[in-house]
């Protein structure tokens, strides 16, 4: 049990000084913000404040940069619920039942829950990666080019989950999604594809800007057709905290949403995304409470926002112990490592800089309480805003999501990526075809084909390799699974509901 | 590569698509799905005459035009689909249904277009106001100067904001600059 | 498309920040002899975080002091550099005012048809950095020596895989090189960067992978990987007991390297005001202990030799690219 002494000796240091524990708190604030805003993301908050550490010493340096990950990951829950459009990818599963319960008034507890569950998933991640990092990290490492492409595979499954009421339609905005990540150089081969001459393209079509327009744009043109009728808004319960009753029976999710997004984050070349989909679907296969999934069950909330944050916990692991950083916010981190003349490796955990590591790992765990604290009270005030009227949020999103889409790159280009998709998602949610799968179909799609591609040129050929390796099996199992789920719950609704087909129009919203 | 000058990117049929719905009908309820078959068919017909180019692969892998192909086909058959799904859906009642293209999303499309287009050639400042302060109107202000007075101040806040804060190189007239952007 | 808006958005940026320095028509022929008068901005075209942008951000913060006037850095990232090289080649004005920091791909991606510009749309100022190629494989590897793995690869060709960034690009090119070298056949694999073909060379489905040393020094470090080669013509300070390819008897010698520059057409003064500032900090150690500690390796060369140096460069890849289509 040295790890825990280490650990405590993390502690030590940190509440030592004060300042370090402002700091952490002022790098949390900072993270929210930015991840609240849709096209500043927690990576470039902390590649901006990269060099400011170089003049700092190490433990506050690396204790801010960890602050501003977890915060922002955090933070693009705020404007996921409340507004129904994601601050960052991490989200994007969240507001699949966040802002229906906003839309039933019960955005405090949402939010409140968005924060608990953050909370949650950094402090399993923070405590796997503290005493697992070596044997997760070689564990991992089994996860290959094959596995790669089983998993993508796997995650184009959930489209099923999140497709809404048909399931064409659903399969139908995946494969839109398919046909946009197609766009651009093909990594691979180097063949340009899909760009019709035009050098914007070469680089393809950007899952941010795409994002920002069929949430974002999408969701201000709603509020634009809502105000043209009669509008009734939202309520806001008294209830500002989520009940206990709702804790008690998310807290299985809450776990298996912790481990699924420490597991994804393991692995390098996930992502936050694509864990918070992950666990949002596998806890929707546990139906339990009262209110079905998609329509405002805290559970929803609860497995999106667990999984992303220990998403960030996780991708430490292979960042700290084998230099591999999985995306791009832990490749600022070990930049971050690097400056400070810390070597990744398993040295790092028992060598001279060990209590350093420790005293890193101490502020995460810091971080994600604050998380809970400043995130629960920051809550109490940010509900208000669905009592703000429509003529004041319209232009605040549409400023919000042109100057994001903008952002990302400084270039115009994605403007219009972003309003084209903005216009296209209002057709789409106008006409029941959910928004979700377009965005998995985005993600998922490239990491699919790259993936299957390189495992080929490596084995010449060969296919055989996507079945007779471990962890591959393990998911084509869970593909099974998942399709067989499909179809047996696609016969019940055709047995349960042929009258009620129809739906009231103001249902409608991205889903 | 004669034959896909004017078939665009696949994401710009979906809005020449959708305007094209708009003009005639107010958005039935079977404009928008039939026009996503098309959009879908529109799709598979751009992978078709795009992958004629593409070189083969490497070393026994599949090469960049197998998935394309793939996609290609699977878009054709979720369009049929969708065709006939569309079709034998019994007629909703549709009058009572509120029309999904009231002139005010068409406004607000309008502005978001001119926004993006405009950006470039007058800065900032300007095009930001005058889509705020036209999103405002929009979206059911009644006293058009607090709504002016609000789109110039956020405006401003999120000029300072990006552009000072996160050095994000917004586009800038002159005015812009006076007003420390 | 783009390129309209580009000369549209740089005008603009120009206009405005450029307002009170109007030297009208010919940008830089003025010859300022206070140059610099106003902040500097550096234009990344890789997305912030990578490997360029943590050396540019370095960079600036060190050449502000000499300068005597901020430098901003701001990311255009897209199309493998097209997008922010693009900008600078075609429409920046070469006062002085807007430097980039440029990589061997400016001299061969126009190649492959994915740059509209080449190095001729540049003015070379200084360059700061070289990262040799290094050809790295798991610790507990078959191989010793690179005399050994060409063994295995000339006993069954292309058996062997080696990964890079992608094709057409620095590191795919590097394995071209030690192919021709060697007289070997290895099976190319791209991977999303160096980080992803670490992991698969850990991982074990990777046999072997070409990066920049930079890359793999990490791993080497923590005995994870070893290197069977470096293709220096001398054995790095950092990395005393890695051998060359030089030294085993194959000729190979090839890298990426970093250095600033601006538009094509710069005044002669300004280029030599800058350099002068830039070798200077080149030599402090602010700047070299964050070159130092992200393994990037730092060569100072002064506008006379760059240009000359780039070019050699720019005609072994365009040579490889041309043998390995």
């Amino acid at each position: 049990m040295e790890i825990f002494s280490s650990l405590l000796g993390g502690f030590g240091t940190l509440f030592s000084s004060p300042h370090l524990i402002a700091a952490i708190a002022g790098a949390v604030v900072a993270g929210m913000v930015v991840g609240a805003l849709p096209g500043l993301t927690a990576t470039m908050a902390m590649a901006l404040f990269l060099p400011f550490t170089f003049l700092m010493e190490p433990a506050t340096g690396l204790a801010v940069l960890m602050g501003v990950f977890a915060g922002g990951i955090a933070g693009g829950s705020v404007p996921a619920i409340l507004l129904n459009v994601p601050g960052t990818p991490a989200s994007a599963a969240t507001l699949l039942d966040g802002y229906p319960m906003t839309r039933k008034g019960r955005a405090g507890e949402a939010l409140s829950m968005a924060m608990f569950a953050s909370a949650v998933g950094g402090l399993v991640s923070a405590l796997l990666m503290s005493v697992l990092a070596p044997v997760i990290a070689r564990f991992a490492l089994n996860f290959q080019a094959p596995e790669f492409f089983v998993l993508a595979i796997y995650g184009l499954t959930i489209i099923a989950a999140v497709a809404g009421k048909s399931l064409l339609k659903g399969y139908i905005a995946g494969l839109i999604g398919l046909v946009v990540g197609i766009v651009g150089l093909d990594p691979i081969a180097g063949q340009l594809r899909l760009t019709f001459g035009s050098q914007a393209l070469y680089g393809g079509i950007s899952l941010i800007p795409v994002l920002i327009g069929v949430f974002g744009i999408t969701q201000a043109l709603v509020m634009v057709r809502e105000s043209s009728g009669v509008t009734e808004r939202p309520r806001i319960s008294g209830r500002t905290f989520v009940s206990a009753d709702d804790l008690r029976s998310s807290s299985g999710t809450l776990v298996r949403g912790s481990l699924i997004g420490s597991g994804i984050g393991a692995i390098p070349g996930t992502g936050t995304d694509i864990g918070a989909f992950l666990s949002y679907s596998e806890a929707r296969r546990r139906p339990k409470g009262r209110i079905p999934f998609g329509e405002g069950n805290p559970q929803g909330v609860a497995a999106s926002e667990s999984a992303n944050n220990a998403v960030v916990g996780g991708s430490m692991i292979p960042t700290f112990t084998l230099g591999i950083p999985g995306e791009a916010g832990t490749a600022v981190l070990l930049g971050g490592l690097l400056i400070h003349g810390l070597m990744p490796g398993p040295d790092l955990f028992t060598g001279s800089q060990s209590s350093l590591v420790y005293t890193i790992f101490a502020s995460f765990i810091v971080a994600n309480v604050m998380i809970l604290l400043l995130g629960t009270l920051a809550a109490r005030l940010f509900v208000h805003v669905v009592r703000v009227p429509n003529q004041v949020l319209v232009p605040v999103i549409l400023m919000f999501c042109m100057v994001g889409s903008y952002a990302i790159n400084n270039r115009i280009a994605d403007v219009y990526v972003t309003v084209v998709f903005g216009i296209l998602g209002y057709f789409m949610v106008t006409h029941e075809f959910p928004v979700s799968p377009l965005v998995l179909g985005l993600i998922l799609g490239p990491m699919a084909e790259t993936n299957f591609r390189r495992a080929m040129t490596i084995t010449h050929g060969d296919w055989t390799i996507f079945f007779t390796r471990p962890a591959s099996l393990v998911f084509w199992a869970l593909i099974v699974l998942s399709l067989v789920y499909v179809w047996r719950s696609a016969r019940q609704r055709r047995v349960q509901e042929p009258a009620e087909s129809e739906d009231s129009p103001e249902a409608v919203r991205p889903t | 590569m004669a034959g896909d000058s004017g078939r665009g990117t696949p994401g710009r049929p979906a809005a020449a698509v959708r305007v094209g719905a708009a003009d005639g009908h107010t958005g039935g309820p079977r404009t928008v799905p039939l026009g996503m078959a098309v959009l879908l068919l529109g799709a598979a017909v751009a992978i078709a005459v795009d992958v004629r180019g593409y070189r083969d692969g490497a070393g026994g892998e599949p090469g960049p035009a197998a998935i394309p192909i793939l996609v290609a086909l699977l878009c054709a058959v979720a369009a049929i689909a969708l065709v006939f799904q569309t079709l034998r859906s019994t007629a909703l009642p549709g009058q009572s249904a509120p029309s999904v293209l009231p002139v005010r999303v068409i406004a607000t499309v309008a502005a978001l277009t001119a926004a993006g287009l405009l950006l470039q050639q007058i800065g900032f400042f300007v095009t930001f106001t005058g889509l705020a302060f036209a999103a405002g109107l929009l979206a059911g202000a009644r006293r058009w100067w607090t709504s002016l007075g609000g789109a110039v101040v956020i405006t401003w806040v999120v000029m300072i904001f990006f552009g000072r804060l996160f050095a994000v190189p917004l586009p800038a007239a002159p005015i812009d600059v006076f007003l420390g952007g | 498309m783009r390129t309209k808006f580009i000369p549209a958005a740089a005008a603009c940026l120009l206009l405005s920040a450029c307002a009170d320095t109007a030297t009208g028509g010919g940008g830089g022929a003025g010859g300022e002899s206070d140059f610099p008068t106003k902040p500097i901005t550096a234009v990344v075209a890789w997305s912030a975080g990578g490997g360029t942008d943590v050396m540019m951000r370095a960079f600036a913060q060190s050449a502000e002091d000499h300068l005597g006037q901020p430098i901003n850095v701001v990311n255009k990232p897209g199309s493998s550099g097209a997008v922010g090289w693009g900008e600078i080649a075609h429409a920046t004005q070469p006062d002085g005012y807007t430097l980039t920091m440029v990589s061997p791909e400016i001299g061969f991606l126009d190649e492959q048809g994915l740059y509209d510009f080449g190095l001729d749309d540049f003015t070379l100022i200084t360059l700061l950095n070289e990262d040799p190629a290094a050809l790295a494989v798991r610790a507990d590897a078959p191989w010793d020596t690179f005399e050994e793995f060409v063994a295995d690869a000339k006993a069954d060709p292309g058996a062997i895989s080696v990964g890079n960034s992608g094709p057409g690009l620095a590191w795919d090119l590097a394995t071209t090189a030690i192919e021709r070298s060697a007289g070997i056949e290895l099976t190319h694999v791209p991977y999303d960067g160096a980080a992803a073909s670490t992991q698969a060379v850990l991982g074990g489905t990777l046999d072997a992978m070409a990066f920049s040393i930079g890359e793999v020094h990490p791993q080497v470090e923590a005995g994870e990987m070893k290197v069977l080669g470096v293709a220096l013509a001398e054995r790095l300070e950092a990395l005393p007991n890695v051998p060359t390819f030089v030294e085993q008897g194959y000729d190979v010698e090839i890298g990426t390297f970093r250095g600033i520059a601006g538009p094509a057409g710069m005044d002669p003064e300004i280029v030599a005001t800058l350099n002068d500032a830039f070798v200077e900090m080149a030599e402090e150690d602010t700047f070299a202990d964050v070159m130092e500690n992200n393994s990037f390796g730092i060569r100072v060369m002064e506008t006379e030799e760059f240009q000359p140096f780039f070019e050699d460069a720019r005609d072994l890849y365009v040579d490889l690219l041309r043998e390995s289509e």
